[in-house]
Parts: C-alpha cells; sequence; structure tokens
C-alpha cells in the first residue's frame, strides 16, 4: 500500500484548503462593518461584535427568508419521498417496458437547466394565480427532485431481498402495507440519501425562488442574501451574517447523515 | 402481469407529475417563443409571430456572446473540476487515516447557497480590500491590489475558483465510489511489473472509472450550461456582458424587458443545446455499458 | 390574437386540476372588514440614512385614521427593485398599492399593465404643484403613471477644503477638474482625484448619459428612431472617462463602483471630486460614517470646455406609482395627494434632508435644510435618459455594458460605441 502517511497528509490538506472559505465568512460575519473595508484584512475580527446578526435579524428581518426556506424545503422533501418511494418500488420490482429509458429519462430530467422552465411556469403560475406563494416553489421543486429521488431509492431497493415482501402477500397484506411494513424499514439508507440531496437542492434554489415570489412574505433565504444591498456601508457583514446562520442547519444535517450522503453522492446515484 | 400494472400504478403519480412540470412546460415554451405575449392588466394576449424571436436571437450578437461564454465556461470549469475531483479522489482513497473526517471537510463546501459563495467570493476578490489581494501582494506575486472583477479574464477566474471551490467535491465524490470499488490488487501487480503511478493512474483507474467519470461530466456539463446564481451576484455578467450566461441573457429579457417571447425563444435555444449535449453523453454512455 | 383570462384557459384548468392535488389552498387576500381602517401597502427604497419614510407614514396615519399605510423598504439596485415590481404586479398582486419607482419607468411601466395612467384620475389642477420639467421627463405618450415627491439630480461634490488651501475655484469643466486633480492627488493630500459610477448597472448610464449631452451629443435621437452612440459626441464621452481612470485620476476599481463604493471612496478622505445625488449630503455630514463632516462642498457638474456652463446632471428621484390591481386604488390617491402637499413635502427637506418637488415647499427655509443641495439645483441642466421608449431597460443596458466593457478594456472605444448602437437598433425596433 503505497504512500499511506503522505495521503493522509495530502488529503487533510486537501479538507483543510475547502474548508478555509467558509472560516473566512465566518471570521468575517463577526467584524465590525468599518473592519471589513481594510486592507490588509485582519485575520480575525477585534474586537469580535453580533452587530451584523442584530442587523440581519432585527432591522432587516433575515429570519422570515429562513423560515420560508424551511417550509419549502422540508414539505418538498417530504412530498418527494411520499410519491418517489412507490414510484422507486414500481420501478424495482416491475419489468415495466420501458422503465430503462424512463430512469434514464428521470435522470436528464433532474440535471436539466431551470431556466428552461422560467418562462412557461411563470406564465401558467400566474394564470392560476399562485405567483407569491408557498406552492409556486413546493410544485417545481417536488417535480425537479423527484427523478432523483426516485433514482436513489430504487437503487436501495434492488438489492433487498423479494421474499418478505411475497411472504406478506401471501398474508394478504396490501401494497401500501407492504410498502409501509415491509420496504420502508429497509429502504431507510435510500431515503435518506433521497431526503438529504432534495432538501439540498431545495435550500439552494436561486432561479426559480428569484423569478416565482417577489414579495418578501415568501421569498427563501438565497434571494434574501443575493438581493440584499445597502447603499450607505458595506453590506457584507450583515450578508454574511445572515449567511452563516442559513449554513448551520445545512451543514448540521449533512454532517449527521454523512455516511449516506457519500454513499448516495458516491454509488446510489450513480450506478444505473 | 398483476404485478406490472401494480408497477405502473405505483409510479403513475410521480411520473405524471414531473412531466406536468418539467416536459409539458418545456413544450408550452416553444409556443410561448413563437408568440408576442403582452402582459396585461386581465392577464395575457399572445399573438402568433412564427419565428421572429428566433431571427431576432440569433441575430443578436449578446445572444451569440452569452453562448460563446457559457460553452466556454462549461468546457473549462468541466475540465478543473473533473482533472480536481479525480486526483481528490484517488488521494482519499489512499488515505489510511482521517477519511470520514476529509469527506466531511469536503461536504461543506457541496452543501453551501451558491448565492452564499458567490457573496463570500466578491469579498474575497474584491480589488480594494479583497482577501486575494493580500494573499497575492504578501506572496510578492503582485505589488499592488488587482481588480479582478475589471478584466474579463480577472471575472472568469473568480467563477472559476468559486465553481470549483463548490462543485470539486461533489466531482471527486462521484469518482471516489469508482475508484473506492477498483481491486487494490491490480495496482500491486502492476507495481510488480515495474508501472509508475502516472501509468497506473492512465491505464487502470482511468478506464475503470469510465462510468462514474462520464455520469459526473453528464451532471456537471448540463449544470453548467445552465449557471446563473453565480454570475448573477459574483459579477452581474460584467465587465461589459463578459460573464453573461446565456440564462441570464433570457432572465433579463423576462424580467427585464418584460419580453416574455423573447426569453421564452432564448431559454428554447438553451433546451435544445442542452438536448443535444445529453443525447451525445448518454450514447458515450451506452456504449460504454455494451462495451464494459 | 388570443386572449387568456386567469381561471378561463384550458391549460390553466388542466394544471389547476391536476396540481390542485398537490397543493394546499393559497391564502386568500382575506376579507377586510367594512368596519376597520383600510391597509394601504406602500414601497418604497431607501432613501438615506434619515427617517424619513417612517416618518411620513407616521405623520400620514395620524391624520387619516381610516387608512393605515404599512411601509416596506425594498433593495437599493434599481434594476433589481424593477425585477421585484414587474413580476410581483405582472403577478397581479394587489399589493404593493402605491410603489417608488424610477423616472425611467413609465413607459415600460404603462406598455405592461403595470401602472395607473394618473392623468386619467387626477383632476388637472393636481399638476400644478410641480414645475412643468418634472412632469415632462415622466411622461409616456403625453400621459402621467407617476407623481414626482421629490427631487433628485447629480452633483458635484469637492473637498471645499483642499481646494481652498490650493487656492483653485470650483472646476466648471472636465478638463479643470482634470488639472485640478492631478495637482492635489501629486500632493499627498489625496489618494484619488475623482470618484464616479463605472460599474455595469444602470448608475453608469446615468453619468455617461451626462458626459455624452456635455460633448453635444445623446444616447439616441430624440424620436426615439435611431442610435446616436458612434458619434464623434460620444467617442469623446467615452474617451473621457476612460482618460479619467487611464490617468490615475480615478481608481483603477472605477469600473467596479456602483454609489456606496464612490461614497465611501470620498467619505474616507480619500478622493477630492465624487459624482454623486444629493441624497449623499447628509451621509457625508454624518460623523458616525464620515471623515469629511464641513469640508465639503457641493456644484454643479462641469462640461467640456467650450460648452455652456453648467453640465449637464441627470434626473433622478421617486415617482409614487399606483399598481393598476390595487383594490385601494382611491385611497392610493388620497395618500398621494397628501404626500405631494405642502405639509409632507416640507419633511422631506426637514427630515429627509432632500428637495421637496411641490414648488411651494420649496421654501428659502427648506433650502437651508436640506443644505447646499437647495441652493444648487436650481442652477442645474438637467438632462433626461432616454426613457420615452417601452425598451428603456433593453437601451440602458446596451450602454452600461458596453460602455463597461470599454472602460475595462476588454472592448475598443469604437468596437464598445458599434456594438451598443447596434444593440440599442435592435431594442429601438423591437419597440416597434
Amino acid at each position: 500500500m503505497a504512500a499511506g502517511k503522505g495521503a493522509n497528509i495530502a488529503g487533510a490538506a486537501i479538507g483543510v484548503v475547502f474548508l478555509l472559505p467558509v472560516l473566512w465568512l465566518g471570521s468575517s460575519a463577526f467584524k465590525p462593518v468599518s473592519e471589513l473595508g481594510e486592507f490588509p484584512p485582519s485575520l480575525l475580527p477585534t474586537p469580535p461584535t453580533t452587530a451584523n446578526f442584530s442587523a440581519a435579524f432585527g432591522t432587516n428581518d433575515f429570519g422570515s427568508f429562513l423560515v420560508n426556506s424551511l417550509v419549502v424545503g422540508v414539505l418538498s422533501t417530504v412530498i418527494v419521498v411520499c410519491l418517489g418511494l412507490p414510484a422507486a418500488y414500481g420501478l424495482s420490482r416491475t419489468r415495466m417496458r420501458g422503465s430503462g429509458a424512463i430512469l434514464t429519462g428521470l435522470l436528464v430530467i433532474s440535471v436539466f437547466p431551470v431556466i428552461a422552465t422560467i418562462p412557461p411556469l411563470y406564465v401558467l403560475l400566474r394564470t392560476l394565480g399562485w405567483l407569491n406563494s408557498y406552492q409556486a416553489l413546493i410544485l417545481p421543486y417536488v417535480a425537479f427532485n423527484l427523478p432523483l429521488g426516485i433514482w436513489t431509492m430504487r437503487n436501495s431497493l434492488l438489492p433487498i431481498s423479494q421474499e418478505m415482501e411475497e411472504a406478506a402477500e401471501l398474508d394478504g397484506a396490501g401494497t401500501v402495507r407492504t410498502i409501509l411494513q415491509i420496504i420502508v424499514p429497509q429502504a431507510l439508507p435510500g431515503i435518506f440519501v433521497a431526503s438529504v440531496l432534495t432538501f439540498v437542492a431545495c435550500w439552494q434554489e436561486f432561479l426559480m425562488a428569484l423569478s416565482f415570489n417577489s414579495d418578501a412574505t415568501y421569498q427563501t433565504a438565497p434571494v434574501g442574501i443575493a438581493l440584499f444591498g445597502g447603499a450607505f456601508q458595506l453590506p457584507y457583514g450583515t450578508i454574511f451574517a445572515a449567511s452563516l446562520v442559513a449554513l448551520v442547519p445545512i451543514v448540521i444535517l449533512v454532517l449527521a447523515l454523512r455516511r449516506w450522503v457519500v454513499d448516495g453522492l458516491s454509488s446510489g446515484s450513480v450506478k444505473g | 402481469m398483476r404485478s406490472r400494472r401494480r408497477g405502473t400504478l405505483l409510479s403513475a403519480p410521480a411520473l405524471i407529475l414531473v412531466a406536468l412540470v418539467t416536459l409539458f412546460p418545456i413544450a408550452f415554451s416553444v409556443y410561448l417563443s413563437l408568440s408576442d405575449v403582452q402582459a396585461g392588466v386581465d392577464g395575457y394576449e399572445f399573438s402568433f409571430t412564427g419565428t421572429d424571436n428566433y431571427a431576432t436571437a440569433l441575430q443578436s450578437s449578446a445572444v451569440w456572446r452569452a453562448l460563446r461564454f457559457t460553452a466556454l465556461y462549461t468546457v473549462v470549469s468541466v475540465t478543473i473540476e473533473i482533472l480536481l475531483g479525480l486526483g481528490i479522489a484517488v488521494i482519499i482513497d489512499r488515505m489510511t487515516r482521517g477519511t470520514g473526517l476529509v469527506l466531511a471537510m469536503l461536504l461543506i463546501p457541496w452543501a453551501t447557497i451558491t448565492v452564499v459563495s458567490a457573496q463570500l467570493w466578491s469579498y474575497i476578490f474584491n480589488g480594494v480590500y479583497g482577501l486575494a489581494n493580500h494573499v497575492l501582494v504578501t506572496l510578492h506575486i503582485v505589488s499592488s491590489p488587482v481588480t479582478f472583477l475589471n478584466s474579463p479574464s480577472g471575472a472568469f477566474l473568480a467563477l472559476l475558483v468559486a465553481d470549483a471551490w463548490k462543485t470539486t467535491p461533489f466531482v471527486a465524490l462521484i469518482l471516489f465510489g469508482g475508484v473506492r470499488a477498483i481491486d487494490k490488487e491490480l495496482y500491486s501487480a502492476a507495481r510488480l511489473d515495474g508501472a509508475g503511478e502516472w501509468r497506473i493512474l492512465t491505464s487502470i483507474t482511468v478506464p475503470l472509472i469510465r462510468q462514474a467519470m462520464i455520469t459526473a461530466i453528464v451532471f456537471r456539463v448540463l449544470q453548467a450550461f445552465g449557471i446563473f446564481d453565480l454570475p448573477f451576484v459574483l459579477t452581474n455578467g460584467g465587465p461589459g456582458s463578459a460573464t453573461q450566461s446565456i440564462a441570464m441573457l433570457a432572465y433579463n429579457a423576462l424580467f427585464q424587458d418584460l419580453n416574455i417571447g423573447y426569453g421564452a425563444a432564448i431559454s428554447c435555444v438553451t433546451t435544445l443545446v442542452v438536448v443535444v449535449l445529453a443525447v451525445v453523453f448518454l450514447r458515450a454512455f451506452r456504449a460504454e455499458n455494451v462495451h464494459g | 390574437m388570443t386572449y387568456i383570462r386567469p381561471r378561463r384557459s384550458i391549460l390553466a384548468a388542466v394544471m389547476a386540476s391536476v396540481l390542485g392535488l398537490l397543493a394546499t389552498a393559497c391564502g386568500g387576500n382575506g376579507g377586510e372588514g367594512d368596519g376597520g381602517p383600510v391597509t394601504l401597502n406602500w414601497y418604497v427604497q431607501p432613501l438615506n440614512s434619515t427617517s424619513i419614510w417612517p416618518d411620513l407614514v407616521d405623520a400620514f396615519n395620524k391624520s387619516h385614521p381610516d387608512i393605515q399605510v404599512k411601509l416596506t423598504v425594498g433593495p437599493t439596485n434599481v434594476d433589481t427593485v424593477r425585477g421585484t415590481l414587474s413580476t410581483q404586479i405582472g403577478s397581479g398582486s394587489a399589493t404593493p398599492d402605491v410603489y417608488e419607482g424610477d423616472v425611467t419607468w413609465p413607459a415600460q411601466f404603462a406598455k405592461a399593465g403595470l401602472a395607473v395612467n394618473l392623468t386619467e384620475v387626477l383632476p388637472a389642477d393636481f399638476w400644478d404643484r410641480f414645475s412643468p420639467g418634472a412632469i415632462t421627463l415622466a411622461q409616456y405618450e403625453g400621459a402621467s403613471y407617476s407623481v414626482p415627491s421629490w427631487t433628485e439630480a447629480a452633483f458635484l461634490y469637492y473637498r471645499k477644503d483642499l481646494l481652498d488651501q490650493a487656492g483653485l475655484p470650483v472646476p466648471k469643466t472636465w478638463e479643470e477638474l482634470m488639472e485640478q486633480a492631478k495637482q492635489i492627488q501629486a500632493t499627498g493630500a489625496v489618494k484619488d482625484g475623482y470618484t464616479w459610477q463605472g460599474a455595469g448597472y444602470e448608475g453608469l448610464t446615468c453619468d455617461f448619459s451626462e458626459v455624452i449631452a456635455d460633448a453635444g451629443g445623446g444616447i439616441t435621437s430624440s424620436d426615439y428612431k435611431k442610435p446616436t452612440m458612434d458619434t464623434p459626441a460620444g467617442a469623446k464621452a467615452l474617451n473621457f472617462l476612460k482618460e479619467t481612470i487611464s490617468s490615475g485620476v480615478s481608481p483603477k476599481a472605477t469600473p467596479t463602483f456602483q454609489e456606496p463604493e464612490s461614497l465611501n471612496d470620498f467619505t474616507a478622505g480619500n478622493a477630492l471630486f465624487m459624482r454623486n445625488w444629493s441624497y449623499a449630503w447628509a451621509i457625508t455630514q454624518d460623523p458616525a460614517q464620515s471623515k469629511v463632516v464641513d469640508k465639503v462642498g457641493m456644484a454643479p457638474l462641469p462640461t467640456f470646455a467650450g460648452q455652456p456652463y453648467p453640465g449637464a446632471s441627470t434626473n433622478g428621484g421617486g415617482g409614487m406609482y399606483i399598481n393598476p390591481h390595487s383594490k385601494y386604488q382611491k385611497q392610493g390617491i388620497t395618500f398621494l395627494t397628501w404626500l405631494t402637499d405642502v405639509e409632507a413635502q416640507s419633511m422631506f427637506a426637514s427630515v429627509g434632508k432632500v428637495l421637496p418637488a411641490n414648488l411651494k415647499a420649496q421654501t428659502p427655509e427648506a433650502q437651508e435644510q436640506v443644505g447646499p443641495v437647495g441652493e444648487v439645483l436650481a442652477q442645474l441642466n438637467i438632462v433626461g435618459r432616454p426613457v420615452g421608449t417601452p425598451a428603456y431597460s433593453q437601451v440602458s443596458r446596451a450602454v452600461f455594458q458596453n460602455v463597461n466593457a470599454a472602460l475595462t478594456g476588454s472592448m475598443s472605444v469604437s468596437e464598445a460605441l458599434k456594438a451598443a448602437d447596434s444593440e440599442i437598433a435592435d431594442a429601438l425596433s423591437s419597440a416597434g
């Protein structure tokens, strides 16, 4: 085994390099506004201040953007799992004609540029009177994340033995009960992967959020962070304070479910 | 028989929803792109104008400039990220301790909101007080702060760095899945035969993770071609319109100029390019499968 | 021509029935009882660091118990605000009822059905309270879609102390400004000579409109039929702007500067001259934000040698529009009438430190309250931007993107002017 120690050092260095910008964000969020414009910049805030956080959550009411992000992200994720799991089960257990083509098509849709659907969805949402609402985002988020969700959940279902399902079916259990009692417990890793991928995608999405919800009542965190600007002082302090808080939930979630995320990205979502 | 019907029933709701919200709008978009759409107080007025919007788009130097930028950006950023991602995947695979910790560190940029990353890098690349300038000045690479966002190449560089920071970990994790699965005996055997590290990488690792590579490339190419968030916040398409992506152009037509038909035409052009790319890549993917 | 009304199209019906399974019922607007006061949503942009907007709302709400105005202050970037408002009002939203919009929007907003034609709903004598110029600059096809609330224009800010020390007069030409800047920069008293707005955004269109007018030209012909950037005047204007940077008078980073960056440079004491709007005055005089309190003077912008002084200043300032979907248009008009009457207008001077639009409120007292703005404003040579075309946003983007490209050197001056002209021509022809 070559270079185990060398690889350990190189790997640690890579990790640190990728972490540094976030640390800079954290340090800057605690700097007073006057210090943010200094050159050369100070590495750590002297003294640290929470003024940026008061500006972000007091005067600029950034909390409501976070709440909107949570509502949209959680509901979209729940719907993706509820609709996607039966579909994944169906596609993994039955030899439907064209299921290969469907799966490939799904994979392509999941990475399709969002801008392609902005004009028609905007016109349709407006005609429905759904612009500036939670459903204006939940609906496209569910649709754009279902494909990858179905894909990852299907992959986690493939290796599961079918004997128990058949046994349950012989006992007279219906489809819904089979799914709930037999499939869900075994598919949990796949459900975790699908949930994390969906939630992270919703938490980050910007173009649809920007286009469909212009009323601050329904805007999500990325829009709040992107559009914040101050005419009178450098806006970075407030932006970074808000950003730091927006990062916390997603970082906790991703780190807590790290094993599944790594598995999902490195195998589940890839192997056809 | 019964099972097939059940499979269809179970899959139908999800598949119909996906089709309704993604495929059907794309078709509707084609109709919009062939119309002059006027937003009135009571609703929309559509008047059919044929291919006028496309003619305008194809004659517009702004559209060609945006297509050129987007294509160049896609090629350069994906190439860099695949190469870096491959290197990182190989290194992580060889680690004997702390793999989990490094993977965790890599997941953080991946999970960072793109807009946050764009704001952060715009601060780092600021021409007056940016950290990047401090580093370059300290290392004596430049004598006084550089205004990165002032030149097309500097702005391009800033976008590449920000993009690579956030998406290289994603690519590395996909490739890591492939590298991890390679039988390590193959490496030992090759070494016994006197193969060097480079030879092992090019003759064993890369061929064996081709499938993961193609998946990563398909994902990244399609994503990069739709790039919007990063230039919208980091460069605002500037300097001039040097970093204006095709998605930004469509957004401006839709929401600044309030010209829905023209915006739809530009987004249909994007769709067309992406579909062609996807077909080409998936062909390659399928050929690989048959081959392997 | 087909006409789709909400809830009538087949597409919509199909979408609604299928997608309705997914979404919860959308929240209605909630019936406002006849008994309680009406809530009028008012959307404005930040004006300056004063408390003018909330103070106006308090004063109005106290005197009008049956109408309660609710204030929303949006972002500062005017292009962002346009995107926000056009999407929201275009979506049929009944709020905001009254909104502040740029002077460049009437044509585009009128054409897209985003603003009420105020000439139709306000009595003819209402308009007597403003100077005729303030009205005509914001009209589209002879009708007004916005009501001016305060007067804004571009000024030259200068460091009184440094000019006095060097025994120099306030510059009347751009050539003189460059000379003085170099002279004082050479003494080390300031790092930068002149800061202005060169980033690729609406503000650059303003800056460029001024210098091209100083050079005797304009962005388009006055009938909006053809572009006139690629002309000797256009070349002179663009070459001058480039020279401010290449000569070291303006900071290298100018092509990334918007108002906050140029203002920061000036209030930090780094710059001798600044082009900015009148809102900046209050900030230069706020000790918490400025190192140059009591050291600043204001004057009209210079022009090129051989041209009549003063140089051109673009107009800005808040126009108030009414949302055509608003349920409370009558109350909105009551509010606008109050907002442009003497009492509220005097608050713009006393609290907001900006010059009111109502002529009767432009008293000597008000002039004193707003600082040098009041005195200088009357002397300005106001020029408009080419706002009479519904394609203004495209025209402006063609101007600022190409001028910005030339400033950064990624395009030559002649390439940039040619490109701007061809893009403006496209925009004008698409507007019909």
